[in-house]
């Protein structure tokens, strides 16, 4: 595995320095639901061209580029209050609040769909492919709570 | 497929768009029209559900001829010239998708969206790229949309119906409708409920006859009547629920076997899509548990709640009709009997639901406990495994006694309600006699308190039977949806019948994908001669596989055509086509049924003599005699009790007695002995003779004999010649194929040298 000497941002893409070339990477979590820490850097090809268990000792202005290239890659979407779950037919209709703004999805199968990750951290997967995760069902409002405990 | 059009044209063209449900020309949101000059007349365009900044709102792209402008809510405005952009690109984020511009040493991103929105992107993406090169833009026939286009709401599943649009009282009719066929008998199923429930009336009138005339009234000699009625009366109501019950199970049964039966011949025909995209449990759960959902409340939910719905209002008007007042008393206890039903089940559907999901964890423990037994033990984990099952176990065992008890407390809270008007009515009937002030006597009391029990008794399980009706429903509804998928077949109003096919085929400039989205074969042309043999050679994931599929029909192409012997491959009669393609696979199936069964599966009338000949061009022949039972011996679920090579040997008998003109090999010797391959490669050049082949081999050597090796990478074919003319390529893709392989297959030698 290469060494990584510098990592740069231009034109919307994140490159890496290696050996005297530039190699145009994008960035991945290794863990990407249970520990967003380490991460890799794959070229275009998906080779590894560096993976890094600490991030956060990067140099600042490293680490901000790839914070930047993680922000742009990750969509991820926590629930952060839980308006109301419909059934219909079989299928479960949520309607939530996130941290990304108000949305609806629909739910099937919750024994398939719904990964508990821990004690009270899950994810939910909507029929669509969508992935909504509850880090912590403790730190929602009562009602959120009931909702979840009625539905899933 | 509509016809290529050529852009440009008349703008007018967009109108196009429309069919797919406006999804590829959606005007722009009123929030975002700021950014928009007035005078930009897109052709085609899309909204994301995505906005700038990540968050849940909205971007719009539209594109006419000239350029593309895409506009989000945080004000950023990308406008390109599509004369500079050298490609689109989807890329696939983590939990969204994002659409790029790519220019010369430049890239844009022009939108991000969410899985909903995978299709239409995809297909937007095409669009612009068709745009930018001016070429004809071709629309599909339909989108899978994740969201429904009338409501918006979410769909169960991509493509599904909207179950928010669809009405319940439609499911209903298209229920009622199965029994058109069995009016009669349906008309017999109501009136026996109905004399049923009149017989039921009678009794308590009895008491109040036998309490009125003869006990009071003294009229003695009247109690043998009185008596003879009452029995009559309990015999025939027992006589008639016995008919209705008996009726009912027929019935229900019967339209249940018809819905199984549609079901069945629905799922072959339904398209290999459908198949592909649902997992094969689900549509067997649909077939057996759904159709029996539906038939336990047809047989008994139905009488049930029709028996207690008649027997409750004529009970009602006859407590009146006895006296008001004392049936305003009876009526006290009802409301708080119905609200509670209905209160109580609204618990307990949840606590059903955690029941079955906590069962369902239990019993995938369970089985990975005894199936992955070997590795818990190599592991030392027995003791966590132990842990996990009794967290479960105990998980399971709360919730089973919470139901129960939730269940009990429920019978109890009724009974004590049921008492309080039967304690009501004695007291008040008994004072008013007592009294005398109302005309009521004793034997009304009586009949009051007879009626009382068959009163009370169905109305805390009303409740209860809608909850039952709505999961009926929702299984009427699946079942109804799978009912409601297209089959496979002919665009065409008349299908072409051919009669035998010489075995031309060609492909012009086809493209496919599985998934919206996922362009698998991106433009193919290929002509293939009556009589040769084709070698499709690439890596797994390239398209070969796909071109297979194409040819066999299981699917149509997105865009582009397939001929055979000039024909266009949508218009001939599928099963007339299917009956002259023959196909052997890498994995043959195998029913469950003897030897001479399977070979003679495409023709069950075929003469021995022809089977044992098919047979021995497949040199199935001798290890089938060797058997015990011979030709006779049963195969097992799947072919389990013959080995990898000797199924795939009864396939190619069975593909020879069938006598394709058109052959397909699916990787047909993979995963067999060099011995075995051997023979197969005997019995499959025996099968190839005279016909046109298309073959697929992981081992390059094996297609030899083929007239012309085809390379696909990427969905496109990229070399085509002979294995000669191939391998003189420098650098080139087949050549470096053979190359990689011969090294695996010296380390193989090596290694079994090793062995040895």
């Amino acid at each position: 595995m290469a060494r990584v000497d510098g990592l740069i941002s231009r034109n919307g893409r994140l490159f890496a320095q290696a050996e005297g070339g530039e190699v145009a990477v994008t960035v991945r979590y290794l863990r990407p639901l249970t520990s967003r820490t380490e991460i890799v850097l794959l070229d275009d090809k998906g080779r590894e061209v560096a993976t890094v268990m600490e991030p956060e000792a990067l140099p600042p202005e490293q680490r901000a580029a790839i914070d930047a290239a993680l922000k742009e890659r990750y969509h991820l979407v926590a629930i952060t209050k839980v308006r109301e779950v419909d059934v219909l037919f079989g299928t479960r209709y949520w309607s939530v609040e996130t941290d990304r703004g108000p949305r609806q999805f629909a739910l099937r199968e919750p024994g398939k769909n719904v990964t508990w990750l821990g004690e009270r951290h899950l994810v939910l997967r909507d029929t669509a492919g969508n992935r909504y995760e509850i880090p912590d069902t403790d730190k929602l409002d009562v009602r959120s709570r009931r909702w979840i405990a009625g539905s899933l | 497929m509509t016809e290529p059009r050529t852009v440009p044209a008349d703008p007018s063209d967009r109108i196009d768009g429309h069919r797919l449900d406006g999804a590829l020309t959606t005007p722009v949101p009123a929030e975002l029209a700021a950014n928009v000059p007035s005078s930009f007349r897109p052709w085609y365009s899309i909204t994301s559900d995505l906005g700038g900044n990540g968050r849940f709102g909205r971007s719009w792209i539209g594109a006419d001829d000239t350029r593309v402008l895409a506009v989000t809510d945080v004000g950023r405005t990308v406008e390109l010239a599509l004369a500079d952009l050298a490609d689109f690109r989807v890329d696939e984020l983590f939990g969204a998708s994002r659409l790029v511009a790519v220019g010369n040493g430049s890239e844009h991103v022009l939108a991000t969206y969410s899985r909903n929105l995978v299709a239409e992107f995809a297909l937007f993406a095409r669009i612009l790229d068709d745009l930018r090169k001016r070429e004809a833009v071709v629309l599909p026939e339909t989108l899978e949309r994740a969201t429904c286009a009338r409501c918006g709401a979410p769909l169960p599943e991509r493509g599904a119906t909207c179950p928010r649009c669809l009405s319940r009282s439609s499911i209903l009719k298209r229920l009622v409708a199965l029994l058109a066929p069995y009016r009669w008998q349906v008309v017999g199923l109501v009136a026996f409920a109905m004399l049923g429930v009149a017989a039921s009336m009678v009794p308590p009138l009895t008491y109040k006859m036998i309490a009125d005339r003869v006990l009071e009234g003294g009229n003695g000699d009247e109690l043998g009547l009185w008596v003879g009625v009452m029995l009559a009366a309990f015999l025939l109501g027992a006589a008639f629920q016995f008919l209705t019950s008996w009726a009912n199970a027929w019935l229900g049964s019967r339209i249940v076997a018809d819905l199984r039966a549609l079901l069945h011949a629905r799922a072959q025909r339904l398209h290999l899509r459908y198949h592909n995209r649902h997992e094969s449990g689900q549509l067997i759960g649909r077939v057996m548990s759904d159709t029996s959902d539906l038939r336990s409340f047809l047989i008994d939910g139905v009488p049930y709640f029709l028996v207690n719905l008649l027997s409750f209002v004529t009970i009602a008007v006859i407590l009146l009709v006895l006296d008001w007042r004392l049936a305003l008393l009876v009526f006290v206890p009802i409301p708080v009997l119905i609200l509670g039903g209905a209160s109580f089940w609204r618990r307990l559907m949840p606590m059903f639901h955690k029941h079955g999901n906590r069962r369902g964890r239990l019993h995938t423990i369970l089985g990975e406990s005894i199936r992955g037994v070997q590795t818990v033990k190599s592991l030392a984990q027995e003791r966590r495994r132990e842990t996990t099952f009794e967290g479960a176990n105990e998980q399971l065992f709360d919730v089973t006694v919470k139901v129960d008890r939730t269940f009990q407390g429920f019978y109890g809270t009724m009974s004590v309600m049921m008492a309080i008007g039967t304690v009501l009515v004695w007291y008040a009937g008994g004072d008013a006699i007592l009294r005398g002030t109302t005309g009521a006597g004793l034997g009304t009391l009586l009949a009051f308190v007879g009626y009382m029990a068959l009163f009370y008794g169905p109305l805390q399980w009303f409740s209860a039977v809608l909850n039952w009706a709505t999961n009926a429903l929702a299984a009427a509804e699946r079942i109804f949806a799978v009912l409601d998928q297209p089959e496979e077949g002919t665009t065409e109003a008349a299908p072409v019948t051919l009669g035998r096919v010489r075995g031309r085929i060609r492909f012009e400039r086809v493209r496919f994908s599985y998934e919206r989205g996922r362009e698998v074969i991106k433009g193919i042309d290929l002509e293939i001669r009556p009589g040769e043999m084709i070698g499709l050679v690439g890596k797994s994931g390239a398209g070969k596989s796909t071109i297979i599929n194409l040819i066999s029909r299981f699917y149509d192409p997105d865009s582009g055509e397939i001929t055979v012997d000039g024909v266009d491959l949508r218009t001939i009669d599928l099963v007339a086509w299917r009956q002259q393609v023959g196909i052997v696979m890498q994995t043959p199936y195998l029913f469950d049924a003897s030897i001479l069964d399977n070979i003679r599966y495409g023709d069950p009338t075929a003469p021995f003599e022809r089977v044992v000949a098919a047979a021995r061009a497949a040199r199935a022949h001798e290890f089938i005699s060797a058997k015990e039972d011979g030709y006779d011996t049963v195969v097992g679920d799947g072919g389990s009790s013959l080995s990898g090579g000797e199924r795939q040997r009864v396939a190619i008998a069975r593909a020879i007695l069938h006598d394709p003109p058109v052959l397909i090999l699916d990787e047909a010797t993979s995963a067999v002995d060099s011995e075995t391959e051997k023979q197969i490669q005997e019995a499959i050049a025996n099968l190839v003779r005279g016909r046109t082949t298309i073959a697929i081999a992981h081992r390059l050597a094996t297609l030899r004999n083929a007239d012309r090796l085809v390379v696909i990478e990427d969905g496109r074919i990229v070399e085509q010649g002979t294995h000669e003319e191939l391998l003189a390529i420098p650098d080139g893709v087949f050549a470096k194929l053979v190359r990689l392989q011969t090294d695996i297959n010296r380390l193989r030698a090596e290694q079994a040298a090793w062995h040895e």
